[in-house]
Formats: structure tokens, sequence, C-alpha cells
């Protein structure tokens, strides 16, 4: 959750194609309710500060797998595992 | 759709929006500082070779190109270092190899800064502070590895030694 409701992110890298290209924007909402799989979420990297957008794939009591669209391009859960629900900072609710 | 993006883009310019990534790496784990390593030599080389024409004249066209095509590569591997540093410390080095290196952070950020330096200026000495801190990296690279390190020789005309994992027999 962060403080403000509404962020915009600026994307960057390509793990995300086709649904978010490389330097498109996200706008993500911090008080997002239910997380659902399939949603897009803005989260923080379990080994860093670094902010990742990818796709849920599976949720649980207290965890969330993410992935990236782009499988064969992507660092995720796949990589550092399921992450802790705190790490998640918004939903993604519109891409431009 | 594509108006809004040319708002945020020209909003992005004054103000930077967070960056959000879609990570790419593969992660194919493979690291090495080398690259770095041999950018920060050929940035002492070409100070060198700088410095070398200028003595001979370089007032004339021929000169005068070389000295540019000097600096264009200066300019180039300066920016290979840069990258290269960059790459190992956003995704090589993990939080363990600060606290274990505490002197990490401040390390790369001083390569970022002195490779700015070494394209700023054609001083051979802006150069070697460089390769110096780079060569440190290197050391505490290979030592987050469990790879002992010894300095030689580079089998470069920049004369100058290098860090070299001892692997192998």
């Amino acid at each position: 959750m962060t403080l403000l409701p509404v962020s915009i992110y600026k994307v960057k890298d390509n793990s995300m194609i086709p649904t978010i290209l490389d330097g498109d924007y996200v706008i993500s909402i911090g008080w997002y309710g239910n997380i659902r799989r399939g949603d897009i979420v803005v989260l923080r990297h379990p080994a860093g500060a670094m902010r990742l957008v990818k796709r849920v794939e599976r949720v649980d009591a207290d965890s969330v797998y993410v992935v990236g669209d782009n499988r064969a391009e992507s660092e995720d859960s796949r990589n550092f595992g399921a992450v802790k629900r705190q790490s998640l900072l918004g939903k993604v609710v519109a891409v431009i | 759709m594509r108006f809004a993006k040319l708002v945020l883009d020209r909003v992005d310019r004054i103000v930077p929006f967070q960056r959000a990534y879609a990570h790419c790496d593969i992660p194919c784990g493979i690291y090495d500082p080398h690259m770095a390593q041999l950018a920060a030599h050929t940035v002492i080389r070409m100070d060198m070779l700088i410095a070398d024409a200028m003595k001979n004249g370089a007032d004339d066209a021929e000169g005068k190109n070389k000295i540019v095509r000097y600096v264009s590569i200066k300019e180039q591997h300066a920016e290979i270092c840069k990258h290269e540093v960059r790459v190992l410390w956003g995704d090589y080095f993990k939080p363990d190899h600060a606290k274990a290196h505490p002197e990490l952070n401040d390390l790369v950020w001083n390569i970022l800064k002195l490779a700015s330096k070494a394209k700023q200026s054609t001083d051979v000495k802006a150069g070697e502070e460089l390769l110096e801190n780079v060569e440190k990296l290197a050391e505490i690279f290979w030592k987050t590895k469990g790879i002992s390190t010894y300095r030689a020789q580079a089998p470069y005309p920049t004369d100058r030694e290098m860090v070299y994992p001892k692997v192998g027999a």
C-alpha cells in the first residue's frame, strides 16, 4: 500500500510485452481491495528497492505469485518465489 | 492515448515519474567485471594517444581527425564502463554483498562519477583513477563469488595492472 491512492509509473524493460511496452506509463491504485489472478500489479522487488510490474498468477493467504507476460524475458516469482502481500504497491488500472 | 502519452512524456522530462521495471533479466547469471576493466583501460589508452598526437602537432586535418577519433572512443568506453558497472550493481550485487563490503555502494557511485570526469578530461590521471576504482570493484566482485584474485600487468599498451580471477589450474 502506498500513502497516495493513485500513482503513475513509467515502465522500463520488456517482461510485460505485449501488454505493456518499454516506455509505457501505468496508472496504479494503492487502495485496491482484493487482488485476483490476472491482475497486473506494481510491487517491490524482494531483494531490493526496485519496483516491478508483473501479472498475478496465483493468490495465496499472505503472498502472491507474479510472472511477466513475456515469460521468455522475465525475472519474476519463478526466480524469487512468491512475494508477500505487503510488497504490493498497487494494482494497475490503466496502461498508457 | 497517444496524446496522453505525449503529455506524460513531457511531464516525465520535467518531473520524472517513478520507474516500475518489467524486469527482463532472463536471468542468465553471467556477470563479469572484465568489460568494465577493459573499458577503463581503453580510456587510459585514448588519453595516451591524445597526448602523443598533441605532442606531434595535431593542427592539420589528419591530426584533428585523429584527436576526434580518440575522444570519440574515449567517450564511448567511459560510457561502456558506466553501463557495465550499473549492470553489476543493479543485477548482480545483492544487499548482502553491500553488507559484507560496506564500501560497495560508494565505490559504484565513485566509478560513475569518475567515468564522467574521464569523459570531460584528457588527463591520463582521470583515467587512472577510474581504472583503480574499477579494479577495486572487480576484487569485491570475485570475492563475493569466493574466487581469489591477483593483480598483474595487463597485456595492453596501457602498461598498467589489472585484477584477474584465479580460476582453473
